[in-house]
């Protein structure tokens, strides 16, 4: 049984033993359990899933050129750049703004699963997708910063111009959220799913 | 602060040069952020109009459109918090380096430590990236002085936190055994 814990803020190792809420060496608060996590990460997951879907389905900008707007989707917006023969951008675009949050939503759903119901997969496997829940989780802002600057600079009033729409606020939210629901995700019940799974005798 | 009559013990040289790297490589990115803010990201052209982006240009253009939260994100993720990252790690570098441990520097620890997950230079770069290939077909624009500079400062700051070491750090700056901060 692991005995020991690292101090979000300086990384030192302080014994689980050390009876105080705040880090030794920084005087950091210590990760503590957080009771309710799962829940919590799951609540933030089912949020994002269901923001996910305005995002998807309604325009996230308008492009107005010489007096005619026309509004894109996150999937107008991949596939024009697709038959536009710009590939590689139409490749980035689409796993930062679609592979990347769904991708997200499902290793969520399946860290949360396995530290609910032990035995889904190997502790192992599962703090590496925690680990790599949390690295991929920015890349999906691109879509964001990527609208921010078009407004910012096409103002060209009637000749042309970019605007944003109801779509790009809830990609945002279902970002925000799903980074949120990692957070609130305490990966000391993985390890706690896998240390129950071992004290209990297997049926033979 | 050290007492009185207790000898500071010397770093290793490890120790020294990492710091000294980290330091120069977190000063750098912050210098390159003051520039990317203040000078032009992008001159875009339609049919003789010119117009001069900046980096807070699209924040400027989301809060007045209404949009305040996208304008704050993006506000947030994209300098507010690389700022505060490189600032944050200047600070105890050099104090580090100095041998200044003062207990408020425990807050540029946690400052550094909070804001780092919501610190997305390299994303905002790639962002703007894309936007200049999807801007070709509908407006010519040249990229400006501050895009490089932005770059280059999000270039820095990864590289300055992947070099950072924590542990070293507090190991020098909060020794085990001092007194603890109150509060």
């Amino acid at each position: 049984m692991s005995s020991w814990l690292e101090c979000p803020a300086c990384r030192q190792i302080v014994p689980a033993a050390w009876n105080k809420p705040s880090c030794p060496h920084c005087a950091n608060p210590l990760p503590q359990r957080r009771p309710g996590s799962l829940a919590r990460s799951a609540a933030f997951a089912i949020a994002a899933a269901i923001m996910l879907v305005p995002a998807y389905t309604l325009p996230v900008m308008s492009i107005e050129r010489l007096g005619r707007a026309h509004a894109d989707t996150i999937f107008n917006g991949v596939w024009k750049l697709w038959n536009q023969g710009m590939w590689g951008l139409a490749i980035i675009v689409f796993t930062a703004s679609l592979l990347v949050p769904a991708m997200k939503l499902f290793g969520l759903a399946l860290l949360i699963a396995a530290s609910r119901w032990r035995g889904l997969a190997s502790a192992e496997l599962l703090a590496r997708l925690h680990g790599l829940l949390h690295f991929i989780g920015r890349w999906s802002m691109l879509d964001i910063f990527l609208v921010a600057f078009l407004c910012g600079i096409v103002r060209f009033g009637g000749l042309a111009s970019v605007g944003v729409r109801p779509g790009a606020v809830a990609f945002a939210a279902a970002v925000i959220l799903t980074m949120l629901a990692t957070a609130a995700f305490d990966p000391r019940t993985i390890r706690d799913a896998a240390e129950n799974s071992l004290r209990t005798p297997t049926p033979t | 602060m050290t007492g009185i009559g207790q000898a500071k013990a010397p770093l290793s040289f490890a120790t020294v040069s990492r710091t000294d790297g980290c330091l120069a490589l977190s000063a750098t990115a912050l210098i390159f952020y003051i520039a990317g803010l203040s000078l032009p990201l992008a001159v875009a052209a339609k049919f003789g109009e010119k117009h001069t982006g900046y980096l807070f240009s699209g924040v400027a253009s989301l809060w007045e459109s209404g949009n305040w939260h996208l304008a704050l994100l993006v506000a947030v993720c994209g300098a507010a918090a690389p700022i505060a990252l490189t600032t944050s790690l200047c600070v105890l570098l050099f104090a580090a380096r100095a041998r200044m441990p003062r207990p408020g520097l425990r807050r540029w620890l946690h400052l550094a430590a909070r804001v780092e997950q919501w610190s997305m230079p390299e994303v905002h770069m790639l962002g703007v990236i894309v936007a200049f290939t999807k801007l070709s077909a509908l407006v010519a624009t040249d990229p400006g002085p501050g895009l490089w500079c932005y770059g280059l400062a999000a270039f820095f700051t990864l590289l300055s936190w992947r070099n950072f070491d924590a542990a070293d750090l507090a190991s020098v700056l909060f020794p085990p055994g001092r007194k603890e901060e109150s509060g």
